[in-house]
């Protein structure tokens, strides 16, 4: 009796065993699969995907400093212009958001004193112009868009930054689930003192 | 082969192009963030500047003189130099260094420019560096071109506006001849410009300054007038200038009497009726004159070859004998004033692309120098604002060399009056750009129009005190003490997107009280050729 339970045993644990061997290599392979669909594919994705964002960045960056040149040197925001500009980015296939802020210098505290001595510096004051303002002339929603002037002595900057996820961001997001939708990964800024009077 | 085996190999070929393609964007993207920082700290180079030529000509009543302005300019190139070094003193270039990567910087003056480069002074060999060469201005070049036709031999020198000079052989005479051209200027019996009759202003125009003495200091208001760039004023019964930053005594002997009779002509301002009688007479020679039938392909070089233009040839002055109803040679639209701007352009860029190419033969660099193409948009510039131009080439930006350049105007110096330059001055107190929205509405009694600089703050070196207790101080003072105008000065959003004649058509009054400001201003500016 005993011997002839003895074989059985044996054959169960080897069928047995050998089942749990090909569930094992199944589970290898499956996980082999999708390591090699990540290095195959979602590297070099994200990999293409953040490079995209760097020659976005260098392009928005280019053009805001372009933009911005351009109106400290001519002393004006025309709307043919801040159309070029925004064509230029919004060909990056992202939507953004662009504020302007102009500093306008106003000399006329420091002259209601004379100053007999000199003595004192920097009575001039600075007010500040934002974006709605200054879109309500280049870009209105109603009427003919006209020229903002500037002069010489205003301080102008310019804000840019994506308000869309770009295909990075959501590869991230999608991955890591480290990105909110508030942040933004393309951002420029530059700015700088009117030099002359535009009229 | 096993489906590991593939992906290791698709691994293998493309992990290092993904790493080289993103090291080679990376770099790329490094090259053009440095291209676009050397471009913005030449651009405030260039400002830093203009800024300092333009406080410096404000600031002296002899900037205009040549001596004054060579000095002057040297300065703004000092203030270049310093601002570019401390702007790439963080990528490890030094003063000297930079010279060798700027081959020219160019000042765009009112009849003429200066280029600042490097040059062989042959007269003073002391002043030279031991390669023989010495990083100075140029000689003064105008705007000038030569016409033969006929027995018709002259050099006409161009200016910012419509200022002319003429110089040599019209038929069988000599002639020396300059003024404004005005199409519409008339001097038969009262002085009319475009039918608007110009008056004298006596008494009326007033500055303030700040005078010295014995208690102290006083800011006064007294009548002024300017001659040949140079300010007069009566205080009482004396007369002052400033000269060097200080105000002199001046004997009435001394003062310039080269506009009126005496000395009362500083109360008695003629300056705008001059500067309209002096257009009608030079407007009244050239159409009594061969130089009537000029035309712009009768130019020629300093061979004798005829200059090719890029508009088609007509008469230079036949715009002059225009009625109002026809454009006005001092128009921007007009024949002249192509004619004037292609004279500029051929002028500027014959010297300074030789300039630019000399350079090769003196800079240690290795890199080819080689005068960039100026757009459209930039000869506008030029052409119409004393301008400058300064080039950068030859540094490394990896991968690539740096070849940039920048063009600053400035509107608000003591070099000419443009068009814009006048304010209007109103009796409340404020002044207000020509295009100003607020002057069809506002009452214009006992408005004046004022040169713009005038609202500009100056510095004076004054006396106070008494024998051996007497001590020099600097004050600052406006010489036009109204404010600027919210609409049109401060912010500018009150002004009109139009061209300043046609606002002027609509209004007469302001017509005359502009025109009467401009031509005062214009005539009091110095403009005396071969002085630099």
């Amino acid at each position: 009796m005993e011997n002839n339970i003895k074989p059985v045993a044996t054959k169960l644990k080897s069928k047995f065993s050998s089942e749990r061997g090909e569930i094992g290599d199944s589970f290898i392979m499956i996980v082999a699969f999708m390591l090699a669909a990540l290095l195959m594919f979602i590297f070099p994705l994200m990999t293409m995907a953040d490079r995209t964002d760097d020659v976005t960045q260098m392009s928005v960056k280019t053009a805001t400093t372009e933009f911005v040149n351009k109106m400290r040197t001519t002393g004006k925001i025309t709307p043919d212009d801040y159309n070029q500009f925004m064509q230029v980015i919004l060909s990056t296939g992202n939507t953004y958001d662009v504020e302007i802020e102009v500093k306008v210098l106003d000399e006329n505290p420091g002259k209601k004193t004379v100053q007999v001595e000199r003595e004192k510096i920097g009575e001039n004051e600075y007010y500040a112009v934002f974006t709605a303002q200054v879109l309500n002339v280049i870009a209105p929603e109603t009427g003919t868009p006209q020229t903002y002037p500037l002069k010489e002595g205003d301080i102008i900057s310019v804000k840019v930054k994506n308000i869309s996820l770009t295909l990075a961001q959501q590869l991230k997001n999608f991955f890591y689930t480290v990105i909110g939708n508030n942040t933004y990964t393309i951002a420029a800024e530059d700015g700088g003192i009117v030099t002359v009077t535009g009229f | 082969m096993k489906i590991q085996h593939l992906a290791i190999i698709f691994i293998i070929i493309v992990l290092p192009m993904t790493l080289i393609l993103s090291s080679y964007i990376s770099s790329r993207v490094n090259t053009l963030d440095l291209q676009i920082s050397y471009d913005t700290k030449l651009y405030n180079a260039t400002y830093d500047a203009i800024k300092a030529f333009q406080l410096n000509t404000i600031n002296s009543s002899t900037s205009d003189l040549s001596d004054s302005k060579i000095r002057d300019i040297q300065a703004s190139v000092n203030s270049f130099y310093n601002s570019l070094q401390t702007n790439f003193g963080m990528n490890g270039y030094d003063q000297q260094d930079l010279q060798n990567h700027v081959p020219a910087l160019v000042y765009g003056m009112y009849d003429g420019y200066y280029i600042y480069s490097p040059y062989h002074n042959t007269e003073d060999n002391e002043k030279n560096d031991e390669n023989g060469l010495i990083f100075d201005l140029k000689p003064y070049v105008y705007y000038s071109c030569r016409y033969v036709s006929g027995t018709t031999d002259v050099v006409i020198t161009y200016s910012l506006d419509s200022y002319v000079t003429i110089r040599g052989q019209v038929g069988s005479n000599t002639v020396d001849l300059k003024g404004y051209l005005l199409s519409s200027a008339d001097a038969t019996s009262d002085v009319k410009y475009r039918n608007i009759k110009i008056d004298g202003e006596n008494d009326v125009i007033k500055e303030q300054i700040i005078i010295g003495g014995s208690s102290g200091a006083e800011s006064k208001i007294v009548p002024c007038r300017k001659i040949t760039g140079v300010k007069y004023y009566k205080v009482g019964d004396d007369y002052y200038r400033i000269s060097n930053g200080k105000l002199q005594k001046r004997s009435p002997s001394s003062l310039p009497v080269k506009v009126g009779e005496g000395v009362n002509e500083i109360v008695n301002n003629t300056n705008a009726q001059e500067y309209y009688k002096q257009s009608y007479q030079l407007k009244q020679y050239i159409l009594g004159s061969a130089l009537r039938d000029l035309r712009t392909t009768d130019a020629v070089d300093e061979n004798g070859n005829h200059i090719s233009w890029d508009n088609a040839g007509y008469k230079i002055f036949e715009e002059l004998d225009n009625g109002l109803n026809s454009t006005q040679i001092e128009d921007n639209d007009s024949n002249f004033n192509s004619h004037r701007i292609d004279v500029i352009k051929y002028c500027i860029e014959k010297n300074l692309s030789v300039a630019i190419s000399n350079f090769n033969n003196v800079s240690g660099s290795t890199t080819v120098f080689e005068m960039p193409k100026l757009r459209g948009t930039d000869w506008d510039k030029i052409t119409k604002n004393v301008s400058m131009i300064s080039f950068l080439q030859g540094l490394g930006i990896g991968g690539k060399i740096y070849n940039g350049y920048a063009i600053i105007t400035n509107n608000k110096n003591e070099e000419f009056v443009a068009d814009e330059s006048i304010y209007i001055e109103t009796a409340d107190g404020y002044y207000h750009n020509i295009k100003d929205k607020d002057l069809a509405i506002v009452s214009l009694a006992g408005a004046r129009g004022y040169f713009n600089t005038d609202y500009e703050k100056k510095s004076i070196d004054y006396e106070i005190g008494e024998g051996d207790e007497t001590v020099v101080k600097s004050g600052n003072y406006y010489p036009r003490e109204a404010l600027g105008c919210y609409h049109s000065i401060v912010s500018q959003d009150g002004m009109q997107d139009r061209d300043v004649q046609d606002i002027l058509a609509e209004n007469a009054d302001l017509a005359k009280i502009y025109y009467t400001a401009l031509a005062r201003e214009r005539y009091g500016l110095y403009r005396v050729e071969n002085a630099y």
